[in-house]
């Protein structure tokens, strides 16, 4: 029996309502609660009881929603710290992972910028003369160049998209063992849900705001040595984009948190 | 029985239960049900915690196993689990005699006062 007659689905219903915990934990003790109260019907009606009598006893001996919330609630306040500490750093893991990935995307943003806006929008330009030995290394990698400087420049704007690509497989490699970590039970499920999401806003929000100053500022730190704004700005672009992800799912998370 | 006075003890009656073989929790509650002849009877949602809690501190392991279209968690007694129930049970055989060395002293008393 569903629906509204049948009172293990309400009183499943109403413990959905009130647990806290991550969804992982929810849905383990929903599932562990349904499968009690079923097995208890079952031996009701065997011993010869209606269904609904059956019912009744089995939410009856199982405690009210409020006991078995309580009692949830009590195991989540006492987590072991252990545990905290285990899924901190699972946490910390993902979030360097996506991190490594953002700074990959950025070298294929800064490729694109090096099509569309030509090499020195990304590159480093020189003020002042430049390494002899480091000009040879340049024009060996460069041969077409005119001078030290446009090879250099060419060298900077190849420079900032693979070795940027490069960290990103780093990143993606990172990314899939936390995977594989957390299929494994690596993770605990006892942090809030909003926990890296927030982090994973906050960090790439002010790396994004910080890179997007840079790139507007001209200001060169490097020296001599001008850097193009669009070196900062692809690193701007996708930081901003991954904030705007993880605030997306703050909300979802919040959200989810005010409708129980 | 008092069921505050359960729960200080219900660690020990859980892992006594699971030392006799993997069990889901309608099994493990019914045990200490039937074992105890009705004296243990908590409200059976709330000894789901406690086995959560077992399995946190490295007491139990659980899996999940599919049962009649339904999702069912199965609890077993780890190495660790076995140890801490031994130590559990001397303990507890020494407090019981203490209290049995105790009372037992003042029923009697009591009895032929």
């Amino acid at each position: 029996m569903t629906g509204t007659g049948d009172l293990v689905e309400n009183y499943l219903d109403q413990l959905y309502v009130g647990l806290r915990g991550s969804p992982r934990q929810g849905r383990r003790i929903l599932a562990e609660a349904e499968d009690h109260l079923r097995e208890g019907v079952a031996d009701g009606v065997a011993a010869g009881l209606t269904e609904r009598e059956a019912q009744e006893q089995a939410i009856s001996s199982f405690g009210s929603v409020r006991a078995v919330v309580r009692a949830h609630d009590r195991r989540l306040r006492t987590v072991p710290g252990l545990a905290v500490l285990a899924d901190v750093a699972m946490s910390g893991w993902r979030l360097g992972s996506i991190g490594l990935l953002a700074v990959g995307a950025s070298g294929l943003v800064a490729a694109v910028m090096n099509l569309a806006f030509g090499r020195s929008f990304v590159g480093t330009a020189s003020g002042a003369a430049l390494p002899l030995a480091a000009c040879r290394h340049w024009f060996s990698n460069w041969p077409g160049a005119h001078s030290c400087a446009q090879a250099y420049l060419l060298e900077s704007s190849s420079d900032a998209v693979s070795l940027r690509v490069f960290t990103g497989l780093i990143g993606l490699t990172l990314l899939g063992g936390y995977h594989l970590a957390r299929r494994s039970g690596w993770s605990r499920g006892v942090l809030p849900d909003a926990f890296a999401p927030t982090i994973g806003m906050s960090l790439f929000g002010a790396a994004g705001l910080g890179l997007l100053a840079l790139s507007l500022s001209h200001v060169s730190v490097l020296g001599p040595l001008t850097t193009g704004p669009g070196s900062y700005l692809s690193g701007a672009v996708v930081a901003l984009a991954m904030a705007a992800v993880f605030a997306v799912q703050v909300q979802r998370t919040l959200l989810r948190h005010a409708r129980r | 029985m008092n069921r505050e006075r359960l729960k200080g003890h219900l660690d020990l009656l859980l892992l006594s239960v699971l030392a006799a073989g993997p069990a889901h929790g309608y099994a493990v509650i019914s045990a200490l049900r039937q074992r105890s002849a009705g004296t243990f009877d908590l409200p059976e949602g709330t000894v789901y915690p406690a086995l959560h809690r077992l399995e946190d501190t490295g007491l139990l392991s659980s899996s999940w196993a599919a049962v009649d279209g339904r999702r069912r968690r199965v609890y077993s007694l780890t190495s660790k689990g076995a140890t801490a129930l031994a130590a559990e049970q001397g303990e507890w055989r020494r407090f019981a005699r203490g209290v049995q060395a105790v009372t037992g002293g003042l029923v009697t008393a009591g009895g032929t006062a």
